[in-house]
């Protein structure tokens, strides 16, 4: 047992690692203001697909398309929008601890380094995503009304977020942390997000695509990160078992890649040297 | 490195473009840093090749998602699949085009706020075109070679189909180019420009790669006035489509307004720049 280890007192853990996320939210707080005024660009893209999706339902005078509404698609894309541009920059931090050698300083500190990662990314992304939503959701919401969102499945929907960033925080880490063996892991972080831009769902709902790369995609778990969370607050399978078949899921690739993370983390140790003092 | 080059040029005209040999010597200028930042780049060989390719997969993700639009929705506002297909081609070569020769366009406010200038002023070369042209960026390779190649395998190339292509290409770099120089050259204003230029830059970019038909009103107004995006996104139907004149007369026009009006804020901000007192070293 390592003075990390969650067997050791998980009170305490618990509360250090908020501790942790606490300290990384309050930093991005302090700029609050840079945020929205990145956000500007986040309003551009709703506005892009407000108008795109608006010339498609008129042109095809479909009422509704892959099962979605108009309003439902656009609160759909805000909402994977919003996902999206939540995620830390992590695989960087991570690249760069490992080849700048910082991860051998963490190592030696009472904490996991991995746990302590996810909540600096945690921290980050619970300030990200409100802020995100609101500007998104403005656009949404003065485009085509209120959200479709049936309120019984909220609770579902917030923990599928939660799932979801911690999804992706073990997919950017385990190819942050290739770095111990390539010389670069940027080209494999821009690979994974421009991956999510299909098969995520990010740009289209999955239920749009053609029949055998809908199959595809629904199999991959990258649906779990965008799609999912997306289509649940677009109003889209909100019945209790669809629900929890959405967290199940998520779950169960959490645990998977989890445990792809962990392995790869003790490998990657191994070929630490620590010199000097 | 470029002693030769700057000793053949009496006076900092060099991209006034005045008389033939003024221009003659302003492309030689370019050619050879461009050449120079090339061969630096292949000291790090496997990871310009690495950026590079990351960037064809991006272009090419974005692609995908327009074959999907399009498989499911064949004709939206006038537009199929041919024309976006068409529309990618011409803004990726564009746009490595600008960020491959001008590697610094969209680092010009990080160079003008951190007093970067001085290097540049003391040199005997017009100091827009200068400072434009010392660096390349490998990802913008990536977008030439996707833009290319997009071109050659999907939009029916033919003689007269590559000029037009490469005229939209050139018009693009001479457009995101010069919008680019001006968001940027708000540092000698504001100073730390770097995210108002970089939203107003990805706002371009975005419109850019959608189809004009999409919008109405009075965004059309604006996505050919003051965020020229209209231009550019117009060029597979206006020029490579339709070849209609009028479009091609008014994009030609576009573009040699923006960079006049490029140059002139660049030069109106160069006089309230301050130095400094920078040291650096450039070899």
């Amino acid at each position: 047992m390592t003075r990390g280890s969650w067997l050791h007192r998980p009170g305490a853990q618990l509360a250090k690692y908020s501790a942790i996320a606490g300290v990384t939210t309050r930093t991005n707080l302090a700029y609050l203001a840079d945020f929205f005024l990145r956000g500007i660009f986040l309003v551009v893209v709703m506005f892009v697909f407000v108008q795109l999706w608006r010339t498609t339902y008129g042109a095809t005078g479909e009422a509704r398309i892959g099962g979605f509404s108009l309003a439902e698609m656009i609160w759909y894309l805000a909402i994977t929008e919003s996902i999206t541009m939540s995620f830390p920059r992590l695989s960087d931090t991570v690249d760069r601890q490992v080849k700048s050698g910082e991860l051998a300083y963490a190592l030696g500190r009472p904490y996991s380094y991995v746990l302590y990662l996810f909540s600096t990314y945690f921290g980050e992304a619970v300030v990200r995503f409100p802020v995100n939503l609101v500007i998104a959701g403005t656009v949404a919401f003065l485009s085509v009304g209120p959200p479709p969102v049936v309120l019984a499945s909220v609770p579902g929907f917030l923990v599928a977020v939660f799932l979801a960033l911690a999804l992706n925080f073990v997919i950017l880490a385990g190819i942050g942390l290739l770095a111990f063996w390539f010389e670069d892991t940027s080209s494999f972080a821009l690979l994974y997000s421009r991956f999510l831009m299909i098969a995520g769902g990010m740009l289209l709902p999955l239920d749009v695509f053609p029949v055998a790369i809908r199959r595809l995609t629904l199999a991959l778990p990258t649906n779990l990160i965008i799609y999912g969370p997306a289509r649940l607050f677009a109003g889209q399978g909100t019945g209790a078992a669809a629900v929890w078949s959405l967290l199940g899921r998520q779950a169960l690739w959490l645990a998977i890649f989890g445990l792809v993370l962990g392995g790869l983390f003790r490998l990657g140790v191994k070929r630490v040297n620590v010199q000097g003092g | 490195m470029f002693r030769g080059d700057e000793d053949r040029s009496p006076t900092r005209s060099g991209a006034r473009g005045g008389a033939r040999g003024g221009l003659g010597r302003t492309v030689g200028f370019v050619w050879a840093y461009l050449k120079a930042n090339l061969a630096m780049e292949m000291e790090y060989r496997a990871a310009f090749f690495a950026q590079a390719l990351s960037m064809v997969i991006n272009d090419a993700m974005w692609v995908a998602f327009w074959v999907l639009y399009f498989t499911r929705f064949p004709v939206v506002a006038g537009w199929g699949r041919a024309d976006v297909l068409a529309l990618w081609a011409v803004v990726a070569a564009g746009y490595g085009a600008a960020t491959g020769l001008f590697g610094n366009v969209l680092r010009l406010s990080q160079v003008i706020y951190s007093g970067g200038l001085d290097v540049y002023l003391t040199q005997p070369k017009n100091v827009l075109l200068h400072v434009l042209v010392s660096r390349t960026s490998a990802s913008a390779w990536g977008d030439v070679l996707f833009g290319v190649g997009v071109f050659a395998w999907l939009c029916e190339p033919t003689p007269a189909r590559l000029g037009l292509f490469l005229l939209g290409a050139g018009l693009t770099a001479v457009i995101l180019s010069a919008f680019a120089v001006i968001t940027q050259s708000l540092a000698f204003f504001i100073g730390n420009a770097d995210t108002t230029a970089s939203q107003l830059w990805n706002a371009l970019v975005h419109f850019s790669t959608y189809p004009t038909g999409i919008f109405g009103g009075a965004v059309k107004i604006i996505l050919f006035t003051v965020l020229p995006a209209g231009f550019i996104s117009y060029m597979p139907v206006g020029l490579m489509r339709d070849a209609d004149p009028g479009f091609i007369a008014a994009a030609l026009g576009g573009a040699a307004v923006l960079t006049v009006l490029a140059v002139l804020f660049f030069r109106a901000g160069l006089r309230r720049y301050e130095s400094g007192n920078l040291v650096t070293t450039r070899l």
